[in-house]
């Protein structure tokens, strides 16, 4: 029986994405496996991110406390997001609530539309806090209304990636600044063995996590297509500002409904985040002159692109694609770092041996396509 | 707050009537009596004398504990008023070779550690050449072998604290035991055969005759005919997928005989030559029964089987069933719900038919309509149910496609015909790999590690552990078991102390 383990790992890429992978499976394979983040990748993250109670509570599982990233401000923790001009109501919360209370076995919005309320704050422990500037932690007490939530993260990207960065060191993944001039591949089964790079250095390799905006691995050296879509809905652009007026942090992030869009707005200590998320059709100065209405003291306007779209099968031969090369929908409400989360716990759930077995790989592509679907 | 009766919603379903009593009627009449209040809806169980019941299931799996507890039933009153016996899993013999033998224990084997199943560990082990036997690891399956019974308290600070276990019941029993319960609860029973069912021009079920002239009308009428299907099927003749290609079991024999020895908690489910047998020990009785293929077996020869590996004294005559395995596509066609053995049929192998009843009837509380046209409610609950149904019957196709026998044409036909595409992929994924699909019913590694079917790969990270590890690490495990194993009571010793008990509930009530 070969049933040879997975010894040799390269990350290809310096993204979120990337240092994510990288401790994630150092510490998942115990520190067994030699890990290297080829760190080639110029992709520019959006400043932001948000990490939703699954994204803190795999941390916390790996033993990764995310609270250093918010004692020094870097993250805020919410309990709750603010919508405004999104539904009848102008201004409303949803809770990160993983149940809301029940009346003899009927779910609250059954009782919320007898009761003709419209709106299920009322029976949310985490929109209760939230409106109250309250941050708030779960409770832990077992059927407790102050148990009934997750905390979910606003993130500010360059200081998570340098968190993780030192998580990994000290883990043992090692770092290597190079392109890749080439790579061999197995003859019989066309797995990529080792990756040569610019300085003709070496890299063998029995598994790939491919994490490049495009794709650098799996669709250039595999030639997998990342299939675009054209969705008219997509929020396939955004607008990023800052403003550094230095309003109070909210424990809870506000997106608002615009004229092309939405803008989602993250506070912290040191200044307020803001996005605007617009589709391709719309006009650039339309869609700033709209955020200026909104946000009048806001400045300094980064744009970035959405390529919409997924490649066919996550996990090819012995690559794994992950990040904005692997499946974008534009802007979404599962944000792409949740999304991230779910692949690698698959990934540690199923991993493969060497051989990367078939029906093993077929099964976790089913997964993650389930995952997207939905 | 209480129900605004002249409210538009509460207009809207005054009425439920359930068809048929039975295990499946009367777990609907008390379920329903439970969530719905008496004041909102009228319920109505309509059942015959004259008519027998099949008493399904004997052997169930552990929700019915949550079903007894959503009812607020306490164990001990139901243990003594269905002369129950505690279940921890299922023997099964002669299923992979004649002469094998294993148990699907319920909950885990062994203990997820560092993110790979247990089983990988074991797997692992074997290789190594370590002494270890896959039962070694569950406390339910050493347990049952030992007749033991792990009693809560005992418990309480190990990793086995919320372990799984459920019950052998006489479910007619129990099916009158529930009654009295709804009855408690302002369910109106009403004694009557059915003559004609009355439809609204839509095809909705509008009333039931009854011989002595009664018209029953309701809102939603529940099918709990059993395998008539008076309304789901003779009335508005939904569909029934049959799946006789991949089990073609059709008959049973059943027979009721005395109990001696020890009662052991399990069920035993032992090969023959064109089906299986159950036994199954309650306080006062066992259950036995024989289920095989006509196409292999005449009704006689199974007969005969059946009572040379009975060794108490009989104390029922034989009684033979034909049955179908297959669903109906549309368990809930226009205002009717079927539930029990109208929606569909899956053989007992894995005492799943008390599970599908309870199942059908959370699923349609959960889904409970507010108006008379739901169709999006009632899709969704086809689908469901149909899924379950589906998922349960890979499981079951397992135990027969998995198997080594070449004794007779019936497990050598099993074994080579094709199998669902389901299933095939499930199966696939663990004959590789050893990985198991999300949401899978059943302890897939007993199975099939017990059918033989050992897996070419287990996960390559346990490469990283060398063998003093694993062996270290497989005793500490082993001796968690064996030592929870010492302080359990015999499931004969912890039923007394249950009577006991019940005993002083009876006399604290009187006074």
């Amino acid at each position: 029986m070969a049933n040879i383990a997975i010894k040799n790992i390269v990350i290809v890429g310096s993204s979120s994405h990337a240092l994510l992978s990288a401790v994630t499976l150092a510490i998942g394979l115990n520190k067994q496996a030699n890990i290297i983040i080829l760190n080639n990748d110029t992709e520019v993250e959006s400043e932001v991110f948000y990490g939703s109670g699954h994204f803190v509570d795999f941390h916390r599982n790996l033993g990764i406390n995310l609270n250093h990233l918010i004692q020094q401000g870097d993250a805020v923790s919410q309990s709750a997001e603010r919508y405004i001009n999104f539904f009848d109501k102008k201004d409303i919360y949803i809770g990160n609530d993983i149940s809301l209370p029940m009346y003899r076995g009927i779910e609250s919005h059954h009782v919320d539309a007898w009761l003709n309320n419209g709106s299920l704050d009322d029976f949310s422990y985490a929109v209760a806090a939230a409106k109250r500037d309250k941050f708030v932690l779960p409770s832990g007490k077992a059927n407790h209304v102050s148990n009934s939530f997750e905390v979910s993260l606003q993130i500010k990207t360059l200081a998570y990636i340098n968190f993780m960065a030192g998580a990994a060191k000290q883990l043992g993944v090692q770092y290597v600044t190079q392109n890749i001039k080439s790579t061999t591949q197995n003859i019989e089964t066309g797995f990529i063995e080792s990756i040569i790079l610019a300085d003709d250095r070496k890299l063998d390799v029995d598994l790939i996590i491919d994490s490049t905006a495009g794709g650098e691995i799996y669709q250039h050296h595999y030639e997998q297509k990342y299939n675009e879509v054209s969705l008219p809905i997509a929020l396939n652009r955004m607008v990023e500002r800052k403003c550094l007026d230095n309003k109070k942090v909210r424990p809870y992030s506000t997106k608002i409904a615009t004229k092309y869009g939405l803008i989602e707005q993250a506070t912290f200590n040191s200044n307020t985040i803001l996005r605007y998320f617009y589709n391709e059709t719309a006009n650039k100065v339309d869609v700033l002159n709209d955020f200026d209405n909104y946000f009048p003291e806001s400045h300094s306007s980064t744009f970035h692109q959405y390529h919409v779209g997924e490649v066919a099968d996550i996990f090819y031969k012995n690559c794994l694609c992950l990040g904005n090369g692997a499946f974008n929908l534009g802007y979404s409400f599962i944000p792409l770092a949740n999304f991230s989360v779910r692949v690698l716990s698959k990934l540690l759930d199923y991993f493969p041996n060497k051989e990367c077995p078939i029906e093993n790989i077929c099964y976790l592509n089913q997964m993650v396509k389930n995952d997207i679907e939905k | 707050m209480t129900f605004d009766a002249t409210s538009e919603i509460s207009k809207k379903i005054n009425k439920i009537v359930i068809v048929g009593g039975g295990t499946a009627g009367w777990m609907t009449a008390a379920a329903f009596a439970n969530r719905i209040p008496s004041s909102h809806c009228k319920i109505i169980l309509i059942e015959s004398e004259q008519i027998g019941t099949v008493g399904v299931g004997e052997s169930t799996i552990p929700h019915i504990r949550q079903f007894n507890e959503v009812l607020g039933i306490s164990e001990t009153e139901f243990v003594q008023a269905t002369n129950a016996t505690f279940k921890l899993g299922i023997q099964f013999c002669n299923w992979g070779k004649l002469g094998d033998d294993y148990i699907h224990p319920f909950g885990e084997v062994g203990q997820l550690t560092q993110g790979i199943d247990f089983h990988h560990y074991w797997l692992r082990s074997k290789e190594l050449g370590l002494p270890y036997n896959f039962e070694d690891f569950s406390l339910m399956a050493k347990a049952g072998r030992q007749g033991l019974f792990p009693k809560a308290e005992t418990l309480k600070e190990t990793k086995f604290s919320d372990y799984a276990y459920s019950y052998h019941i006489d479910a007619t029993a129990y099916a009158k035991f529930l009654r009295s319960y709804a009855e408690k609860k302002g369910v109106e029973r009403i004694e009557g055969k059915i003559i004609d069912v009355l439809q609204h021009e839509n095809g909705d079920i509008e009333a039931v005759d009854l011989e002595n002239n009664q018209l029953i009308d309701g809102d939603i009428f529940i099918d709990c005919t059993g395998f008539s299907g008076l309304l789901i099927d003779k009335t508005l003749n939904s569909e029934f997928i049959s799946w006789a290609d991949w089990l073609p079991t059709n008959r049973a024999v059943v027979v009721q005989s005395e109990r001696a020895g020890p009662i052991i908690p399990m069920t035993t489910a032992t090969a023959h030559s064109a089906g299986w047998q159950w036994s199954i020990p309650l306080q006062h009785r066992m259950g036995n029964g024989h289920v095989y293929a006509s196409t292999y077996m005449s009704d006689e020869q199974a007969k005969n089987i059946l009572l040379e590996n009975i060794s108490e004294p009989l104390v029922t005559e034989p009684r033979f069933l034909s049955f179908e395995a297959g669903v109906r596509t549309k368990t809930w066609s226009n205002n009717c719900v079927a539930i029990g053995l109208s929606s569909g049929f899956l053989e007992p192998l894995e005492s799943t038919s008390i599970y599908l009843i309870q199942y059908g009837i959370f699923k349609f509380l959960e889904y409970l309509p507010s108006s008379m046209a739901m169709s999006a409610e009632r899709e969704q609950y086809n689908q469901e149910v149909k899924s379950v149904y589906e998922t349960i019957r890979d499981f079951i196709i397992l135990h027969y496609h998995v198997n080594q026998r070449t004794d007779s044409k019936f497990w050598i036909r099993q074994r080579e015909m094709s199998i669902p595409e389901s299933l095939e992929r499930k199966l696939g994924l663990f004959a590789e790999s050893g990985r198991l699909d999300l949401g899978q019913f059943g302890v897939w590694p007993s199975v099939c590690l017990g059918q033989n079917l050992v897996p070419k790969y287990y996960d390559s990270r346990l490469n990283y552990i060398n063998k003093d590890q694993l062996s270290q690490f497989l005793k500490q495990q082993k001796m968690l078991v064996d030592n929870a194993l010492i302080q359990l009571p015999s499931v004969d010793q912890y039923l007394s102390m249950i009577a006991v008990d019940f005993n002083n509930l009876v006399r604290g009530n009187n006074g």
